[in-house]
């Protein structure tokens, strides 16, 4: 997904040198070499330096979803932008507390047509009330069909998907009802009610509270055991003997991006953006239009802690140790090269029972965090409820008490 | 008639770009829409790492259009597998010009994607179609609207009538520069994701189009 460029930055700091991998000079000489002739008087064509920033740094309403990414999210991310927008419409004030179903499909026309629903042109710019229809759309939900959604009742929501032969659609269901507003996934349609996935839908301002609030919740949901997951939404590739899915750090940075944006509207979320000294996972940042620039509020450095690799070889427990040590000096590096106001180094700890040390993973970079003021924060991913059990409540839980001592100082 | 390889990959392309158009709920698709479209995968498809469906393209006061595809188009409506409607005439320039919508006959069309899906470099290029699709679908304004203001097309060095060589015999594919110099305006300076790429660059064409 990313550039060659980060990927060395990356091992330079892994050695524990800060040095200059890339800079824009190289860049440009790269993409002169791409695209164009590298005697080319003017490599922008018909364009003027001056537009590029202007477009770069104009607002845009809805907020697009990020591309680079999985249909899935893609789609997640269109659908809560274009709930967020309508409620950025001082007309939604007057909205009723009705449900809104959302059905993506890449057959959005065979789809409305099939069931007679009514075209509309304008479905994600805030213009139209969503809630109390059913919509079809394409992932991008720019525009799309519509049925009437009569009744207030889940039965009757699931009674009026089910008539019309959608009850096995893959389907978002928008709940302002709720007593915080939520987004619920039904992956194999509302005929399988019990396989359901729940994302809160609360707008947040950026502060380190919000911040934790919305990992913790993303964690309960979507990681914490495998069944909070589902089978959509899983890190694991086999829970049971604790192997995670194959890159997994992306697949949780991918989720965290997306719940992120859905939350945090003020602000923009870009993953992996390389750096002089490495790469930051997640940034959270917003433009500052006045200025042309970025003001950046959040580095997150996250990390998986493993027993076994997704190939099933084992981790032996110094590595572990290591990604926390690299972690932290990536977190500072961040901290020093862009100033957020926060900096935080996430584990996901997906070793197991036996391996797991909790908080104490921590302690070889405990000084160094606190020196550098990088947050730290922990969440323990269990392969089963049974084990989650047993750390809460039963003999063999994660043990809790004195960290275990560190040769390795930093 | 034995089709030629590259008849057959055109008709592939074809095919995979209206799905991409069903999939953004862009179809059925107007003719000039369509060659736009193709226009603007061919210019941007380098940041994708696909390869552009056609290297070079004719400046003409329509906009762009390709005779090759238009050929295997019609003939894909022949055999079935793409839906024309709206079928229209339209006086451009002293001369007549067949207007039409097509979009996917999603009927006959299933088993060639299946089929599609298990190559990898088509699996990449249908990944690349649907997110331009995605991104055009985003826009205000019509996308033939924006072909003046690419910066490929625009570039006053090629004349109206002349051929615009970018990626055929030349290396002079403006559109993918400027759409990669979005990376100096990233936050750190350091770098956009491609489809941040795709998304600016759609809207600095918006912009200019809207200016203009």
């Amino acid at each position: 997904m990313r550039r060659k460029g980060g990927k060395k930055a990356r091992h330079t700091l892994q050695r524990g040198r800060v040095v200059s991998a890339t800079d824009g000079e190289q860049k440009r000489v790269r993409r002169v070499q791409m695209f164009v002739d590298p005697f080319d008087v003017n490599p922008l064509g018909g364009v003027q330096p001056s537009e590029l920033r202007a477009a770069a740094f104009s607002p845009q309403q809805p907020a697009a979803p990020e591309l680079d990414a999985p249909e899935f999210n893609i789609a997640f991310e269109s659908v809560t932008s274009a709930l967020a927008t309508r409620s950025a419409n001082v007309l939604a004030a007057n909205d009723p507390k009705l449900r809104a179903v959302f059905i993506i499909t890449d057959r959005p026309r065979d789809l409305g047509e099939a069931v007679g629903a009514e075209p509309e042109l304008f479905l994600n710019n805030g213009s139209r009330r969503l809630v109390g229809n059913i919509w079809i759309a394409g992932p991008s939900m720019s525009s799309g069909y519509y049925l009437e959604l009569l009744g207030e009742s889940s039965a009757d929501l699931q009674q009026a998907l089910v008539s019309r032969g959608l009850g096995d659609k893959a389907a978002f269901v928008f709940d302002p009802t709720a007593t915080v507003p939520e987004l619920r996934y039904y992956p194999r349609g509302v005929d399988d009610a019990d396989t359901v996935h729940r994302f809160s839908f609360a707008a947040s301002s950026f502060s380190l509270e919000a911040l934790d609030e919305i990992m913790s919740e993303f964690y309960d949901d979507s990681l914490k055991t495998p069944e909070a997951g589902g089978t959509e939404f899983t890190p694991w590739a086999k829970s049971s003997a604790y192997i995670p899915r194959k890159r997994t750090e992306v697949f949780i940075q991918g989720w965290l991006r997306s719940i992120l944006k859905a939350r945090l509207r003020n602000c923009e979320i870009h993953a992996e953006i390389p750096t002089d000294e490495g790469r930051a996972d997640l940034l959270i940042v917003s433009k500052s239009a006045s200025l042309n620039s970025w003001i950046y509020h959040a580095v997150l450095e996250l990390k998986v802690l493993r027993s076994v690799t997704s190939t099933k070889s084992a981790v032996p427990p110094g590595e572990r140790e290591q990604a926390v040590c690299e972690g932290i000096l990536q977190a500072i590096a961040y901290q020093k090269k862009l100033a957020p106001s926060v900096a935080m180094l996430c584990c996901y700890d997906m070793t197991k029972p036996e391996h797991c040390i909790g908080d104490a993973c921590f302690a070889p970079v405990l000084r160094k965090a606190k020196a550098w003021h990088v947050q730290l924060r922990h969440y323990r991913i269990f392969g089963s409820s049974k084990d989650l059990r047993n750390a809460q409540y039963g003999d063999d839980s994660t043990p809790k008490s004195r960290p275990r001592k560190h040769k390795k100082r930093l | 008639m034995r089709e030629t390889r590259e008849q057959l990959s055109d008709r592939l392309r074809l095919l995979l770009l209206l799905d991409a158009c069903e999939a953004a709920g862009v179809a059925p698709i107007a003719l000039a829409r369509l060659h736009a479209m193709l226009f603007f995968a061919s210019v941007l498809a380098p940041i994708w790492s696909v390869t552009s469906i056609d290297g070079k393209v004719l400046k003409d006061s329509d906009g762009p259009f390709y005779p090759d595809l238009q050929r295997e188009l019609d003939r894909l409506v022949g055999l079935g597998y793409v839906i024309v409607r709206d079928v229209s005439y339209v006086r451009e320039s002293n001369r007549w010009r067949l207007n039409a919508s097509y979009a996917l006959n999603t009927a006959t069309t299933g088993d060639i994607f299946a089929v599609a899906r298990s190559f990898e470099t088509e699996r990449r290029l249908i990944a690349f179609l649907r997110r331009l699709a995605y991104a055009i679908s985003q826009s205000e304004g019509a996308i033939e609207s924006f072909v003046g203001s690419d910066a490929t097309w625009s570039d006053v060095r090629t004349g109206t009538g002349d051929i615009i060589d970018f990626a055929e015999w030349r290396r002079a594919n403006y559109s993918a520069y400027v759409a990669h110099s979005f990376n100096d305006f990233a936050p750190t300076t350091t770098g956009a994701t491609r489809g941040e790429m795709l998304q600016l660059y759609l809207r600095l064409l918006e912009r200019r189009a809207n200016a203009s």
